[in-house]
């Protein structure tokens, strides 16, 4: 039962909206994430590209001012070379000047030395001094004396305050920059979420406002992405339509059907109350039996008819031995009593598998049956059921009139019956064969034979499965069985 | 071994001056004590135990000990001492920038209060020095030895009489002698750096035989009395308070530039009771300690009452007051090699022909 619980949960999707906002949100979240850690690198970037000019610059005018006179180092630190550097107003300021050997000529003595041995250009790291980090840049400059050539390191270094505040000041505006930016997104996102699901409402307005009898297509101007849904909504009740439609006038048919036998049995029945002559009363009970036995044959077949119509509706389908089933609608439908019509039988002695409906296959081949014998006149029926290809093939064959070509579709409708039938039958058989035989995704032909007389040729689709094994087989030998 | 001789001459000649200012005084608590508060400071004693009183009558609770040491003892007192049992919880002082440099190497700890943020932002550095006090450079003259028509306005002006053919000022001008004094010198390389005048001026006041002291009050009490006739680059705080005493002085600020130093207190790390050093920062940057030390000590008080901005004090007819930053840009002369450079220029420019007999040793304080 949970796992059912799961499954409609994951299958339904909850509301549309949430879904469409939290994965919306949550891109927007990586989005913001990403754009932060951005930010914070261009910042930090910027930041020290500007403020290490400053410092480059300090550097080298610090370095300009040493000289070398008499072996003795002089340093005249200009004023600019420090206050330059209060261009970052908050921040601390070191140096020292030192020579080739690192001993101090001027400045902080204890400053962390560079990573690696200055050279020519001037070299910025960043280090822990005096309780805070410190950016700091080593410039190297070589003087020439009148004795030899000496170098002279100057390291200039300066806290990181101005720095973090320029990369924070970034962050603060991409912050606000990505906070105005999501919420306008969402927003639109909502905006426009809420516009899309309009047509579902106005659909769903236009429905529950019409009559339960209003079966019109909606007229419901949709987006295209709802095309589909609509058209099938139209679809499906255009099918509904059309089905209340036939329902309806075979309802109408069918009171109009039992209507005229009716007003015979009652002429008849009154016929035979006036009658005083047993002779005459005698025939008049016996057509009566008769249009009796018509009406009976007419209900059952309008009974048929109605329960073809709902199983079809709702297939319920399995592996059926079509050989099977065909003996036991023969065996229905052949009159028990005498005469006993002609029937030659070529049947398989192999199951034949097919997948369907075994009652509505039963119903079919009696109706079929049926038919043969009102209409195939007496020169007896053909019955076969062969296997040709994936498929199984039923004939009916009989020695009656035939069909004239303009009927062979028209006889499948329903109440609809040949132009030169016999009395007698309501015209449902053949439709409610079609109906079936349709429902197993087979096909029925009607077709006159060379030598007189018609044949219907059912196909239905052989089970996939069953074809597989023996038991689907082509029937190895064939019988001719007498009719009992 | 040379700078141990300079140690020793500094300390003898300042020795004197050392008794003067009455080194350390103890401001008992009105109650029961509760709490210590020690500092070192710059300014008189006198002056400065009108706040202390007013600030006890605030907190009756709190000790307080004073100790007077000129700015570059306060100093090397302090970076000598600050592990020592008397460190100090307060350093006050007019040495901007020697204040900076404790700021600078780390020495100072933060206070952000909303006192400290009325403070303008050229009065502060990374809210670890505060300006409480300003003080504008002026000349001070004796009014009844230098006639009014004669009083200079500017340092052209100024050049022009040192330079008069009837030598008014000869032998009758003086100025810091910036060897001994920090203030001077930071004084005279905030001219040297400023104004174009400033070596002219100095050969001027040279072949005027200038006499150089280490202390204001020397200097004033020479023009009061009438030795001198003209100072130049003192605190004009200091005069006022002499004319408000009825002395015949006259201010003047110089309108092609007044410089206005700043009086900076900061918080050093080492400080043994910080939270008491901040509550006594906060009262003098608070209205009431800002109209004590204007009206009281006659220190000109750093937050303007009226718009909390002290900018506009500093221009206005005649004056042309240029704040000195604090910042980085005071280091450079801080430098032991530039200094030494800037005090021999110095001197060599006071040297003229004429001065060759006032031989004055090279003489360097002990480095901060």
């Amino acid at each position: 039962m949970p796992m059912a619980d799961a499954r409609s949960a994951s299958a339904a999707p909850g509301s549309l909206r949430r879904t469409l906002l939290l994965y919306l949100g949550a891109l927007l979240a990586v989005f913001a994430v990403a754009l932060l850690f951005a930010a914070r690198d261009y910042g930090q970037r910027a930041a020290n590209r500007s403020y290490d000019h400053l410092l480059v610059s300090s550097a080298l005018s610090i370095a300009d001012s040493v000289a070398l006179v008499d072996g003795q180092w002089q340093v005249d630190l200009p004023y600019a070379a420090l206050d330059l550097l209060s261009m970052a107003p908050e921040d601390r300021v070191f140096y020292r000047v030192a020579d080739s050997r690192g001993r101090l000529i001027t400045g902080y003595d204890d400053l962390p030395a560079a990573p690696a041995r200055p050279g020519a250009r001037p070299q910025l790291f960043d280090a822990a001094y005096s309780g805070e980090t410190v950016r700091f840049v080593v410039v190297a400059r070589s003087l020439a004396s009148e004795t030899a050539q000496r170098d002279v390191q100057v390291q200039v270094g300066q806290t990181r305050r101005a720095r973090e505040a320029v990369a924070q000041d970034m962050v603060n505006r991409a912050l606000l920059a990505i906070g105005v930016l999501s919420l306008l997104s969402l927003a639109l996102v909502a905006l426009g979420v809420h516009r899309a699901f309009r047509p579902l409402v106005r659909v769903e307005r236009e429905l529950s406002q019409r009559e339960p009898s209003d079966l019109r297509p909606l007229d419901a101007h949709v987006p295209r992405e709802m095309d589909q849904m609509v058209a099938a909504l139209n679809r499906f009740m255009a099918r509904l339509s059309s089905s209340n439609e036939t329902l309806r006038a075979f309802m109408a048919e069918a009171a109009h059907q039992m209507r005229t036998p009716l007003a015979a049995l009652r002429a008849q029945a009154q016929l035979a109350l006036d009658d005083d002559d047993p002779q005459d009363m005698r025939r008049s009970l016996q057509a009566i039996e008769r249009n009796a036995t018509h009406m009976s044959r007419l209900l059952n077949q309008l009974l048929s008819d109605a329960s073809v119509i709902h199983r079809s509706n709702v297939p319920r389908f399995a592996p059926v031995d079509l050989a099977q089933t065909m003996q036991q609608a023969l065996h229905e439908a052949l009159p028990q009593a005498a005469p006993a019509p002609r029937v030659q039988q070529l049947m398989s002695a192999a199951p034949v598998w097919v997948q369907g409906d075994a009652l509505l296959l039963r119903e079919a081949i009696k109706n079929l049956v049926d038919n043969a014998l009102k209409h195939g006149g007496d020169g007896g029926l053909q019955i076969a059921l062969t296997v040709k290809g994936t498929d199984a093939l039923l004939t009916v064959a009989d020695h009656g009139p035939g069909i004239a070509p303009g009927d062979a579709e028209r006889v499948f409708e329903r109440f609809v019956r040949g132009g030169d039938a016999a009395p007698g039958g309501a015209g449902l058989g053949l439709a409610i064969v079609r109906r079936v035989v349709e429902a197993h995704g087979g096909k029925i032909d009607l077709s006159n034979r060379r030598e007189g007389g018609l044949v219907a040729t059912v196909t239905l689709p052989m089970h996939r499965h069953a074809q597989d094994g023996s038991a689907g087989r082509p029937p190895a030998g064939r019988s001719t069985r007498s009719p009992r | 071994m040379c700078r141990l001789i300079c140690l020793l001459l500094c300390l003898l000649t300042t020795a004197p001056a050392f008794a003067n200012p009455g080194d350390v005084q103890r401001f008992p608590a009105r109650g029961e004590r509760s709490a210590q508060l020690r500092i070192h400071g710059s300014t008189d004693i006198e002056v400065f135990a009108v706040v202390i009183a007013d600030y006890q009558r605030l907190n009756p609770g709190i000790e307080v000990i004073y100790e007077d040491i000129i700015t570059q003892d306060l100093h090397a007192r302090y970076l000598r001492d600050r592990a020592g049992p008397s460190s100090p919880d307060l350093l006050i002082s007019s040495g901007m920038d020697l204040q900076t440099r404790l700021v600078n190497d780390g020495h100072a700890l933060p206070h952000r209060s909303a006192q400290t943020r009325a403070v303008p932002a050229w009065a502060r550095w990374r809210d670890e020095a505060f300006g409480i006090s300003y003080e504008p450079v002026v000349m001070v003259y004796n009014t009844r030895t230098l006639p009014a028509a004669r009083v200079p306005h500017t340092r052209r002006q100024l050049l022009d009489l040192l330079q008069a053919s009837d030598a008014p000022l000869a032998g009758r001008v003086g100025t810091y002698d910036i060897q001994r004094s920090s203030v001077g010198y930071l004084l005279a390389t905030q001219d040297a750096q400023r104004g174009s005048i400033a070596g002219a001026l100095l050969g001027a006041l040279g072949a005027n035989a200038v006499v150089r002291e280490e202390r204001t009050g020397v200097l004033l009490d020479k023009v009061s009395r009438g030795e001198l006739s003209l100072v130049y680059n003192v605190l004009g705080s200091y005069a006022q308070a002499r004319i408000d005493g009825g002395a015949p002085l006259g201010i003047i600020e110089p309108e092609d530039y007044t410089l206005v130093m700043l009086r900076t207190a900061l918080i050093p790390r080492t400080s043994p009771h910080p939270e008491q050093a901040r509550r006594f920062l906060d009262y003098l940057l608070s209205a009431r300690g800002q109209q004590v030390l204007a009206r009281e000590a006659r220190l000109m008080p750093i937050i303007s009452d009226a718009t909390g901005d002290g900018q506009d004090r500093m221009q206005g007819p005649g004056r042309n007051r240029r704040p000195i930053q604090l910042g980085p840009g005071l280091l450079v002369y801080l430098d032991a090699l530039k200094r030494r450079q800037f005090l021999d220029a110095w001197m060599s420019s006071l040297k003229p022909a004429k001065a060759a007999d006032q031989t004055v040793p090279a003489r360097h304080p002990g480095p901060h």
